[in-house]
């Protein structure tokens, strides 16, 4: 599985009302308010290992699940 | 002349700071003397379509737009319910049929949503309105106002299934803005950064206060309290001096990995739940020169009818006091209960003659004449220096970030799906979590979509357990008590 992949499935255990792999304004448009965002970030840290700071989280990372993922990555580094 | 109407404030602060900012976000603000035009030019288009002293449903995001809906509804001598857009329609409607209101104010996009809720209601956009004024209609109804009109009714969750209108006159919201700026120590031309939604009631004294001090209110946008950084970045780069808001929100921010570096922040109030002495300390080290205080107050009492100044140190465990009545206000503890009388009561619930008799009772200590009181289902007790301690509910409502749920509610949602034979809520409140268990044919994920086209987001449950058994207490009530033990293993 790849990434991508094990991102999406992660993202409909969080919330399986949205179609995280078509969705590009997530945020903007409400399709998550912030205990989605609070699930997500768990979710985030169970799949990849990664810890991200609730201070460091901008809109704009968050409304795409590519964008999700380019998070995850700078986190990996 | 002492004031009668709140658009007084709002004539004040036209005349004395015309130029200042009035509410303001980011791209879309006014000045008090644009407020005060807008305002009035909402109230000539209603006043021209109803009587006075009819209600007004307002479908429209917060921003100065819909503060210009609700205060053009106030100009044509009617009274205001402003919606939350998210909600499901079907709440909307139980809204729509008690409030039956004489006409729908909405932005373009709610227009579809409003005329399916109307009934036979006129729905108007507010973006059509003309900028113009009939300054003799509003004169006419301005000169037929008494301070015991009603200025707003806002609908909170009801035990049966129907959300209860609290209706709040003009004298109610005067009393408690008159004491509310001296007692805050709010100084002229304050900047408020607006965090209530305003069918939350403690939108009240954001919005009447900033009016009253010819201050400002930044309507902070919703998204920013997911993003605590650009949350942070804004009260800084607006300069925000004052924040009234729900311990939730304090408390989120507070454990956000971001410093709480506010140089222009001197006032801290919350209201509405339970404030942890955790986060409230964590604040207090970061602005020690700032003013806490922690107020307390359903709905019906308009807004708030106890406060507490933090002037001494609690420890992460403590419980903060609810501190003393304000000003025009009694509290008695009958039984326990929390009992609010004075000039903050609420004459009732709209449209709902038996769910007021229940709630407003004559004070049973001083019989001789009816004084009404409040049973507000809120325990209390006095602590060893004579302040008031809030202790909880006495029956299923419960608190979550802010939002008053009954239980009760919930439950009327379950019982009513298809595929439920019984159902029950119970409330984890170290997790903050509501858990629904059900018996019947229903699987979790149509349960889950039945209950989403009822009930509003916050009001979803958080787990859920499929039984093949309800357990029963000796006398074949539902027995909360197991169904709480089964889900904790």
């Amino acid at each position: 599985m790849d990434d991508m992949q094990k991102l999406l499935s992660a993202l409909a255990e969080v919330k399986d009302d949205v179609d995280f792999a078509a969705e590009t304004a997530l945020v903007e448009d409400g399709l998550i308010d912030s205990l989605d965002l609070t699930r997500i970030l768990m979710a985030l840290d169970d799949a990849f290992g990664v810890h991200i700071p609730s201070g460091e989280i901008e809109p704009e990372n968050f409304n795409s699940a590519q964008a999700m993922l380019e998070l995850v990555r700078r986190y990996q580094q | 002349m002492s004031v009668r109407n709140i658009l007084e404030w709002l004539e004040d602060a036209a005349r004395l700071a015309p130029d200042a900012p009035a509410f303001d976000m980011p791209g879309n603000g006014v000045t008090w003397l644009q407020a005060r035009r807008q305002a009035r030019a909402v109230g000539s288009f209603i006043a021209a379509r109803t009587a006075p002293r009819a209600p007004v449903l307002i479908l429209m995001e917060k921003s100065p737009a819909c503060l210009a809906a609700m205060l053009g509804t106030v100009y044509a001598g009617c009274f205001y319910t402003p919606l939350d857009s998210s909600m499901p329609e079907a709440r909307m409607r139980l809204i729509a049929d008690t409030l039956r209101p004489a006409l729908i104010l909405c932005e373009g996009r709610f227009a579809q949503a409003a005329a399916r809720i109307a009934g036979s209601a006129p729905v108007c956009r507010a973006e059509e309105i003309p900028p113009q004024e009939d300054a003799p209609l509003l004169a006419a109804r301005r000169a037929g106002h008494i301070d015991n009109d009603l200025l707003y009714v806002l609908f909170t969750s009801g035990s049966t299934g129907v959300p209860k209108g609290v209706s709040i006159t003009h004298r109610s919201v005067i009393d408690f803005v008159e004491w509310a700026c001296p007692a805050l120590k709010l100084p002229v031309g304050c900047r408020f950064g607006s965090q209530a939604p305003f069918y939350f009631d403690n939108s009240v004294l954001d919005i009447y206060c900033a009016m009253r001090m010819r201050g400002s209110l930044h309507l902070i946008p919703k998204v920013h309290f997911m993003f605590p950084a650009k949350l942070a970045a804004g009260i800084q780069e607006q300069r925000i001096d004052t924040l009234f808001w729900v311990p939730s929100a304090l408390t989120a921010l507070a454990n956000a990995e971001v410093p709480l570096d506010f140089p222009d922040l001197q006032r801290v109030f919350f209201c509405g739940e339970v404030m942890p002495c955790r986060t409230l300390n964590i604040w207090r080290r970061a602005l020690p020169g700032a003013d806490f205080v922690n107020m307390y107050g359903p709905t019906e009492i308009t807004d708030v009818c106890a406060w507490y100044r933090v002037d001494r140190e609690f420890a992460d465990a403590d419980s903060l006091p609810i501190g003393f009545p304000c000003a025009n206000t009694r509290i008695d503890l009958i039984d326990g209960e929390i009992c609010v009388s004075g000039t903050c009561l609420s004459p009732g619930y709209y449209n709902a003659p038996e769910k007021t008799a229940a709630a407003f009772v004559p004070n049973p200590l001083r019989p001789q004449v009816p004084e009404m009181m409040y049973k507000t289902g809120d325990m209390g007790a006095y602590n060893e220096r004579g302040e008031l301690m809030f202790l909880g509910r006495r029956d299923g409502q419960i608190k979550r970030s802010g939002y008053r749920i009954e239980l009760g509610e919930i439950e009327s949602a379950l019982q009513a799906a298809p595929g439920v034979d019984t159902g029950c809520c119970v409330f984890d409140a170290e997790k903050e979590w509501i858990v629904c268990a059900w018996v019947g044919a229903a699987e979790e994920k149509e349960l889950k979509s039945a209950l989403k086209a009822r009930l509003p987001k916050y009001m979803l449950p958080d787990a859920w357990m499929h039984l093949t058994e309800m357990p029963r207490t000796g006398s074949g009530k539902i027995d909360r008590v197991s169904v709480k033990r089964l889900y904790q293993v």
